[in-house]
């Protein structure tokens, strides 16, 4: 690939995933002049990426992933001024309660581990402490871990503004656009798509839970599972929380959205069909992680569900992401977010336009790596 | 306003409706003991909107109101009893705080 | 209940659920029958058993013809639960019920769907004040409360509207107007299929009578271009623009709204069944086979959630679904079940008349003035509407991202088609191309209390 490094490539970028991987990598690459094409099979953030709770969290992060979380943290800061937006991330707080004894006691351990490992981001707050920021927490609680700082954002509308300041920028979208094939053609890539075909050398996958697939097409092996974690959304209350909630030993996700509507999610999976874009909601999970809600906020007896839903996620073997060169060059993978990629959309937006100018990422991807997943194409074949 | 076709018969039934003391007749349907006392603004929507019920099956919850403390309830799909406190509901505003 | 398993699970106890319900318990299946309603009935029959006393003559006669349906029903044996609400149907066929509070999961082996109609919303401005109703909810205070309003106005057109004004005269009660937006070119379209629909003499009878006592007993207003409803915290009046460009402006704190009635499909579209869109109804109908066999084999479909077809053919489509299960159980039902196709084709025969007569015309189904409110719960604007297509909304649930509409208590029930057909109308593609808000369980909400209950009690 005859191209300078760290200088814009003539044929545009082809970046596969108009979610908000797709659009944060399209965005840094307009802004840095660089012509990108972005092809989408359904419509912007039509899945996880304008789905999600919106959490916008370090706090309870693989290690390995805290740099990444706290560089893409420096964007959620800026967030307006980069958009051109007007409240696009809710700075509050982000806290997991402990409930129990267990839940304290895993506290402690999470914040010995971070200390030694050199974060100092989150910290232990007592129960008279926690009760005065969040006076309507169960009495019962024990204290929690928290992060200041953290916070939430409407998943659609930030996605939705990558995309848009991105085509402002003059990058382009085309949806609905489905990848049928990639193809190696002498020097460059042949994107074949259900509306022609598309030269380019470099290609970025950014196809969420539909990641496998695409890599496959370039010959990469990197296998990750299609699961469809749930949500919950509530009539609009009046506001009685800034903060994002979650449980120690558990897996609540718990927000008070600026119109008074609650965002409930936990971990819970529906039933996932990527190949036909469906989703099925399983009412057992709902209820299990709505009890959950109800133990931190007894007072929500009687607040209504309007709607459940699910999004379509890709969850690797490890729950980290893959970001990073494919095996063949002019291939670059960032998906498998394994559901708290939202975040971190920011920051590897801006690590995946790196590697597609060949420039120096901010932060190490090697945790990240495509090839920690290495099976060569006659091993996959052989189960 | 809104009358009796048949003789009315049954059980009187007391209720209160933001505070102003209301009679029904035992098994009413409460969306239909208010209608039947003149009133016919149940609810405040978004930016004050008044609003009342109008399908009256159930389905387009225009009829939300607060019964015994209890917020969103179907008027139109809830028999009154006796001492029911009812209150007229406000929406919180944009800034989630509960106008009215 | 809890945990429970049956062979047959009807959802709706209006004609349809009712009848079904005779069918399935005859052949000795195990049977429950679910409807949200305090009594059995539907729509249609609301709270016919506890009128047998009373009867009141104004009611009519097409309401006491339920009477024999809901008397066997009362008796068939069919496990009955009433106030109670399926938010959801799992593609593994378990039942999500919640009643009084408390939710549970049942399952069984065959669900018939008969959840009915709902009212096709009438968006036109002021339609949100109160003293403005639906003309069924005015039929309703009629049937299950003995409640009518002196001096209200009724506006729109179809067989409800008229019958609904019908039994407000009969009831002694003042009618004020009746405006009626039945315009002559859907006269024009029905008419070739009035042959087809002189098999139901008794219906054109009975609906000629309802028209000549209307005509008798009040102001009819006919070819009307446009109807706005008068007041600032309460209705106050109608004002009604006729097509020769006169205005007409009646006082009135009663106004009643119709303009036909749809499939309910918020159950049928949350379970993930197949649907389409039907041209002749324009309204979204599940996709059935003749016994109401939908896209799930388990699943069935009767009355007037699979295609408006009224109350007698809802009947008879619930006999004709019970009878494919029966058979389908190894109790063939041949000779049945030929009788209840016929029966149901009979009774369908004045379908594409009254489909054709009773269609509002454009000026009626999308709103006619930018501030007129078009998604109720959310109150958002046709203003609101338009500037969220402006800005780039593609189909219904990207809209729902850009403005709100849709995202209410009412999933939908009040807007969707009318949002729909203005997509559909901006971006120049059909309303099949355009599709509807994908729905999603709960189907109606449900408190959190009440959900976490599958697990146990609320924390205290
Ligand atoms: C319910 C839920 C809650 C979550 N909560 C949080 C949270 O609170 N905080 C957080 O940080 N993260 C959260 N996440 C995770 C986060 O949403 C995802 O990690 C992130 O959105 C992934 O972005 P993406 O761009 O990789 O994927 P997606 O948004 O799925 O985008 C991939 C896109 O690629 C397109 N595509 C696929 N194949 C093709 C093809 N062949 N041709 C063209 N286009 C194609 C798809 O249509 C899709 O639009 C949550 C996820 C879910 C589902
Ligand atoms: C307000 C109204 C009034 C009408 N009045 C007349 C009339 O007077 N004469 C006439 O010929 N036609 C009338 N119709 C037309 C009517 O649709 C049919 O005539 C007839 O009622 C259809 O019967 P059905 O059994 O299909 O449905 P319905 O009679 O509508 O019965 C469906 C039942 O299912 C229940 N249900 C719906 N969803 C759920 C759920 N998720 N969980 C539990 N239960 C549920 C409903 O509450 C209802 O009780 C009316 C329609 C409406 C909407
Ligand atoms: S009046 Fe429509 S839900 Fe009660």
């Amino acid at each position: 690939m005859a191209r300078l490094t760290g200088m814009a490539a003539t044929r545009p970028v082809v970046i596969i995933g108009a979610g908000i991987q797709g659009c944060a990598t399209a965005f840094f690459l307009s802004q840095r002049g660089q012509s990108v094409i972005v092809l989408e099979k359904d419509h912007v953030g039509r899945h996880a990426s304008g789905v999600n709770a919106g959490g916008v969290r370090r706090l309870g992060r693989d290690i390995a992933e805290i740099p990444l979380s706290v560089a893409s943290m420096d964007w959620w800061n800026q967030i307006d001024q980069l958009l051109d937006i007007d409240r696009g991330f809710h700075r509050q707080f982000y806290v997991k309660v402990a409930l129990d004894d267990a839940g304290a006691d895993l506290a402690f351990r999470r914040i010995q581990q971070l200390h030694s490992a050199g974060f100092q981001h989150e910290t232990w707050i007592d129960r008279d402490q926690l009760l005065c920021r969040i006076p309507h927490l169960t009495k019962s609680v024990f204290g929690g871990v928290l992060v200041e700082g953290d916070g939430w954002a409407l998943p659609w509308k930030i996605t939705r503004a990558f995309h848009d300041k991105a085509a402002a920028l003059g990058a382009q979208f085309r949806t609905p656009v489905t990848v049928t094939s990639i193809d190696k053609s002498g020097e460059h890539w042949q994107v074949t798509t259900d509306a022609g075909m598309i030269e380019t050398d470099i290609v970025v996958n950014c196809a969420g839970a539909w990641g496998t697939q695409i890599a496959e097409m370039t010959g990469d092996v990197l296998p990750i599972d299609a699961y469809a974690p749930m949500l919950v959304i509530t009539d609009r209350q009046p506001m009685f929380l800034q903060s994002v909630v979650g449980v120690m030993g558990g897996t609540l996700s718990f927000k008070q959205l600026d119109n008074g509507s609650m965002v409930i999610g936990g971990g819970k999976r529906g039933v996932a069909d990527a190949a036909r874009n469906l989703t099925q909601i399983i009412p057992a999970g709902l209820s299990s992680f709505v009890m959950t809600a109800g133990r931190v906020f007894p007072h929500l007896r009687d607040v209504a569900i309007l709607r459940a839903w699910a999004g379509i996620e890709g969850y690797t073997k490890d729950n980290l992401p893959i970001i990073g060169n494919g095996s063949q060059a002019g291939i670059i993978h960032g998906f498998g977010f394994s559901a708290h990629g939202f975040q971190l959309g920011p920051a590897v937006g801006e690590a995946l336009a790196d590697l597609a100018m060949a420039r120096q990422t901010r932060v190490n991807l090697t945790p990240f790596s495509p090839h920690r997943f290495a099976v060569s194409p006659d091993q996959a074949a052989g189960h | 306003m809104f009358k009796s076709t048949m003789p009315e018969k049954g059980r009187i039934v007391h209720l209160q409706f933001d505070g102003e003391a209301i009679t029904a007749f035992d098994g009413d349907n409460l969306a239909a003991a208010l209608l039947r006392s003149g009133k016919v603004k149940f609810r405040t929507a978004a930016k004050n909107d008044p609003r009342g019920p109008y399908c009256m099956m159930g389905v387009c919850f225009e009829c939300l109101v607060k019964i015994d403390g209890r917020p969103n309830q179907q008027a139109c799909q809830i028999t009154v009893h006796d001492g029911m406190i009812v209150q007229r509901q406000n929406a919180p505003d944009s800034a989630g705080k509960v106008s009215g | 209940m809890a945990n429970q398993h049956f062979q047959i699970a009807i959802i709706g106890a209006g004609p349809a659920g009712m009848a079904a319900a005779l069918t399935t318990t005859k052949a000795g299946l195990e049977t429950i029958v679910i409807d949200d309603q305090k009594g059995s009935g539907g729509q249609v029959y609301r709270n016919l058993l506890a009128n047998q006393e009373a009867s009141p003559a104004y009611l009519g006669k097409s309401y006491y013809d339920g009477t024999e349906l809901a008397q066997s029903f009362a008796n068939c044996g069919a496990v009955y639960q009433p106030d109670c609400t399926v938010w959801q149907i799992t593609n593994t066929h378990e039942i999500a019920l919640v009643s009084r509070g408390k939710a549970e999961l049942i399952t069984a082996d065959y669900i018939i769907i008969a959840t009915g109609a709902i009212e096709r919303p009438m968006p036109v401005k002021g339609w949100t004040l109160p003293g403005v109703m639906s003309v069924g909810g005015a039929q309703t205070l009629l049937k299950q409360a003995a409640l009518g309003a002196d001096d209200a106005v009724f506006v729109g057109s179809g067989p409800l509207l008229y019958l609904t004004a019908w039994q407000y005269i009969k009831a002694g009660l003042a009618v004020r107007a009746v405006i009626d937006i039945t315009g002559g070119k859907q006269w024009r379209s029905a008419i070739p299929y009035a042959p087809l629909a002189l098999l139901q003499p008794d219906m054109l009878v009975m609906g000629r009578e309802w028209l000549g006592d209307i005509r008798r007993n009040t102001e009819v207003i006919t070819k009307v271009s446009a109807i706005e409803i008068i007041g600032q915290s309460q209705a106050q009046g109608v004002s009604c623009t006729l097509s020769s460009g006169d205005k007409i402006d009646i006082d009135a704190n009663h106004i009643f709204l119709h303009q036909g009635v749809v499939p309910n499909v918020n159950l049928t579209m949350a379970t993930g069944l197949a649907h389409q869109w039907d041209h002749q109804a324009h309204c979204w109908r599940p996709v059935i086979d003749v016994t109401g066999k939908s896209s799930d084999e388990q699943i069935y479909i009767a009355g007037d959630g699979g295609g408006i077809g009224g109350a007698k053919a809802a009947a008879i489509a619930g006999r004709l679904a019970a009878s494919a299960i029966v058979a389908r159980c190894g109790k063939p039902r041949f000779l049945a079940q030929l009788y209840y196709k016929l029966r149901h084709l009979h009774y369908l025969s004045i379908r594409p008349f009254l489909d054709r007569l009773y269609l509002p015309s454009a000026d009626f189904r999308l709103a006619q003035t930018d501030e007129t409110i078009i998604c109720r719960c959310e109150a958002v604007s046709k203003a609101g509407v338009n500037a969220a297509l402006a800005s780039g909304a593609s189909g219904p649930n990207q809209l729902k991202a850009f403005c709100r509409a849709g995202m209410g208590r009412c999933q939908g029930r009040g807007c969707g088609l009318v949002v729909q057909e203005m997509i559909a109308s901006h971006t120049g593609q059909s309303m099949a191309e355009t599709g509807y808000y994908r729905l999603r369980p709960p189907v109606k909400p449900i408190t959190l209390a009440a959900l976490a209950s599958l697990e146990g009690p609320w924390p205290d």
